[in-house]
């Protein structure tokens, strides 16, 4: 309920005030929703074999947005730093390669690691660090400036929360099973999404 | 007590704190009571700490037909109607449950770091380029159980399984082909024993211990004295045992020794025990690599381990289906269908469908509440407070969910219970509600009053210019402010009373101060009222009447019925 009161907010807004086009630089192979939103001033770049759905958000108000390849930004994620509390400067935030940022995930983080997952509502605080090979678990979240080692799961509450997953690290063929997954899902989202980038490169 | 007002709750009779007033001479038919005064000190305080034990919203409330009471929670007792496996939704019978454990013995594993359940994933070992065509169809397929939410998988603990059936047998054998294994390994005889091993020993060897030792218990037997140590007393003064007892007793038993050694059970601690080995593990991996007492206790393997690394699996614990049954009279009051998985009720005696329903509104709304299910903000509005010493007005109404007309009686004290005294009257305290229906009756009789609902030209113009006759009409004592088919409703009139009370001459004690302090929710106005509801029914061939009934029941006849419950009115919170 909450997404959805932030949406009708939103919605309010960008028609209210037209929104500032950021500077893009959008890989030709890259596919972005028509619904698809990227607000702000700082430069975006997306990179190759890029999915974005329709609603998900971009904001690049206060930190440029580096987008690896092969990434996927589900529905009503929200991707960008957000307000800076206290005097900390303005943030850039960087996704590796092949993330996986599912539904209404909230990612104000300074770095993402390569073929992370970051699963459905689960958010990651400015200025954490998350390294690759992580997963964070649906509605768990990574605290402000937190750090976390490469191959970290994050679910439960509490003091169990994280995890290190040593299988993935170790093994090579389970790595492998999980980027054939992610590159069959790319694949059947090519062809569901059609693509309008040109609405941001152009003008 | 609730966030939002107003609420309505009802209290079930079981409790001291809300058994009926009682009501002044009610065996004689002949005097009806139209109202009854309720004393303060018999009013059901719904500020008491107890009663917030007996208040149920309605929708947790069932209804016991044949004792014609109301249930709570605490009236009826749940029996199991079968037991199931909550993952893969197998009915396993309650011999077999008895037999196995409650355990779910298909498969069915839960994660030790989460607890969500395992999923059996095929991953394969060899490498895809190694693969020749011909290999494909007879591929070395191994299967692990995965857990889709924290990714922890059985490869953590290096357990693989050939197939994906039968988990539980592959499952029992790599674990006792890891602990047989590591016994091995170790050649000094005080090496660590399993646990299992180390119990099944151990009781083995104190049974064969018992059966050795027992003491004579009959040393007379067939006699008629119960109590062994008079029995041997007297017999003493007669002469002592029989010559084949005195014979035996003369072989001292054994007494019965402990366990030695690994074959009876027994370990023994030694100084240079691998504990090292566990401190510097716990030294490098910390507090959180530990255990919790939940991982412990969730599967007998796990008992014993002391890191996250060593969890083995567990087993899913199976669930039951409970059927509700009334505790007085033994009759269910709710039951399933016994089909898994379906939700459907077979028996379900609702109170709601049983006993009048109140709800309170105010009669002028000054705030429109809405149903908080169309928020669209997470934050609800300020709600507004009453202020103390203004008299407001509310509607109650009753609705009845009975197929006869019910007469009603309502009874407050005039002053509610608790630290905050606010002044109630009901202005009608005595009345008659229509029966339920079908609904096109309501359509057809002609009994319905109010002008909105009749057809033609004086109404429309009515609901257009704001009937004037409606907004204008003034609660009066004594009337019915609104009839509808199935409901009524009256006015009550409520003055809040003041949070602080009234300045007193004489200066209180600390006790008194600190009594007077108001805690939380002490400014939360709740009015309790005690509703009585009279209607007579035909009694049904075949049923039996019991109860506080006087006449008896013979099929067709009228019987007075009467059920009588007190309701706990939340109004909204004093300013002040």
């Amino acid at each position: 309920m909450t997404s959805k009161a932030a949406a009708l907010t939103t919605r309010q807004s960008s028609t209210a005030i037209p929104p500032v086009k950021p500077r893009c630089k959008i890989h030709s192979t890259a596919i972005i929703a028509d619904k698809a939103q990227i607000t702000g001033s700082h430069i975006v770049e997306i990179g190759e074999n890029v999915i974005i759905h329709p609603h998900a958000r971009i904001k690049a108000e206060h930190g440029n947005v580096f987008i690896g390849r092969g990434c996927q930004i589900a529905e009503k994620a929200v991707v960008g730093a957000g307000e800076p509390t206290g005097s900390s400067d303005a943030a850039d935030m960087v996704i590796g390669e092949g993330v996986s940022i599912e539904t209404s995930a909230v990612v104000e983080a300074q770095k993402v690691g390569d073929y992370t997952t970051l699963e459905v509502k689960s958010s990651v605080g400015r200025g954490a660090v998350v390294g690759k090979w992580c997963k964070v678990a649906p509605m768990c979240e990574v605290r402000e400036q937190e750090v976390l080692e490469d191959y970290t799961v994050v679910f439960g509450d509490g003091q169990k929360g994280r995890r290190v997953d040593g299988v993935l690290r170790d093994r090579k063929e389970v790595r492998d099973a999980k980027l054939k997954g992610k590159a069959m899902e790319m694949e059947v989202l090519k062809g569901l999404i059609p693509d309008s980038q040109m609405k941001w490169t152009m003008g | 007590m609730t966030t939002s007002f107003p609420s309505t709750h009802y209290a079930c009779p079981c409790s001291d704190l809300t058994s009926a007033p009682p009501p002044p001479s009610s065996k004689r038919a002949s005097i009806q009571p139209t109202s009854f005064q309720v004393n303060e000190e018999q009013a059901f305080n719904p500020h008491s700490p107890r009663a917030d034990y007996t208040l149920y919203p309605l929708d947790h409330l069932l209804f016991c037909d044949e004792c014609d009471e109301i249930r709570c929670p605490r009236c009826w007792t749940e029996e199991v109607l079968y037991w199931y496996c909550p993952h893969c939704l197998f009915e396993v019978p309650s011999s077999a449950v008895k037999g196995d454990g409650n355990r779910c013995s298909r498969s069915c594993y839960d994660c030790p770091s989460c607890t969500s359940p395992l999923a059996v994933t095929q991953i394969s070992q060899r490498d895809e380029a190694l693969l020749r065509p011909s290999d494909a169809a007879g591929g070395n397929e191994t299967y692990v159980l995965q857990c889709h939410y924290c990714d922890w998988s059985t490869l953590e603990i290096n357990v693989h399984f050939n197939k994906p059936t039968k988990i539980t047998e592959q499952l029992v054998k790599q674990r006792k082909s890891r602990t047989s294994g590591s016994k091995e390994n170790v050649s000094s005889e005080k090496a660590a024993i399993t646990h299992d091993d180390a119990f099944a020993n151990l009781t083995n060897f104190y049974e064969d211990q018992l059966n050795e030792t027992v003491e004579p218990q009959n040393a007379y037997p067939g006699s008629p004295y119960s109590s062994p140590a008079n029995l041997a007393r007297i017999m003493n003064i007669y002469g002592g045992l029989s010559h084949n007892a005195l014979k035996k007793t003369r072989e001292k038993p054994q007494p019965m020794r402990e366990a030695r050694g690994h074959a009876e059970g027994q370990t023994s601690f030694s100084a240079n025990d691998s504990d090292t080995g566990i401190i510097q593990r716990l030294q490098s991996f910390g507090w959180d690599a530990t255990t919790t007492s939940e991982q412990c206790l969730s599967a007998p393997v796990n008992n014993d381990t002391r890191f996250t690394d060593d969890l083995w699996p567990s087993a899913t614990r199976l669930r039951t289906r409970r059927a509700k049954r009334c505790k007085s009279c033994r009759h269910i009051i709710a039951r399933q269908e016994p089909k898994v998985g379906s939700m459907r009720y077979k028996i379900r005696l609702l109170a709601m469908n049983y006993i009048p329903r109140l709800s309170i509104r105010p009669l002028n709304p000054t705030v429109t509440t809405t149903n908080p299910a169309f928020h669209l903000r997470p934050d609800m509005p300020e709600q507004e407070k009453l202020q103390p010493h203004q008299t407001k007005q509310y509607v109650l109404t009753i609705r009845n969910p009975l197929f006869e007309t019910v007469k009603i009686t309502l009874a407050t004290p005039t002053t509610t219970p608790g630290k905050v005294a606010s002044r109630v009257t009901i202005l009608c305290p005595s009345f008659t509600v229509g029966p339920a229906g079908e609904v096109w009756d309501e359509a057809l009789s002609a009994s319905t009053q109010s002008a909105s609902s009749d057809g033609g030209r004086k109404a429309a113009m009515a609901s257009l210019t704001g009937s004037s006759e409606s907004s204008d009409r003034q609660p009066e004592a004594g009337k019915i402010w609104e009839k509808t088919r199935n409901s009524t409703s009256v006015v009550v009139e409520i003055i809040p009373g003041s949070l602080r009370p009234p300045p007193s001459i004489v200066p209180k004690t600390e006790e008194e101060l600190a009594d007077a302090e108001l805690k939380e929710d002490d400014d939360v106005l709740e009015v309790p009222v005690y509703v009585r509801a009279e209607w007579e029914t035909e009694v049904k061939p075949g049923e039996t009447v019991q109860g506080r009934k006087e006449v008896g029941g013979m099929a067709g006849e009228k019987v007075r019925k009467e059920v009588g419950y007190w309701v706990a009115l939340g109004i909204g919170r004093i300013a002040g």
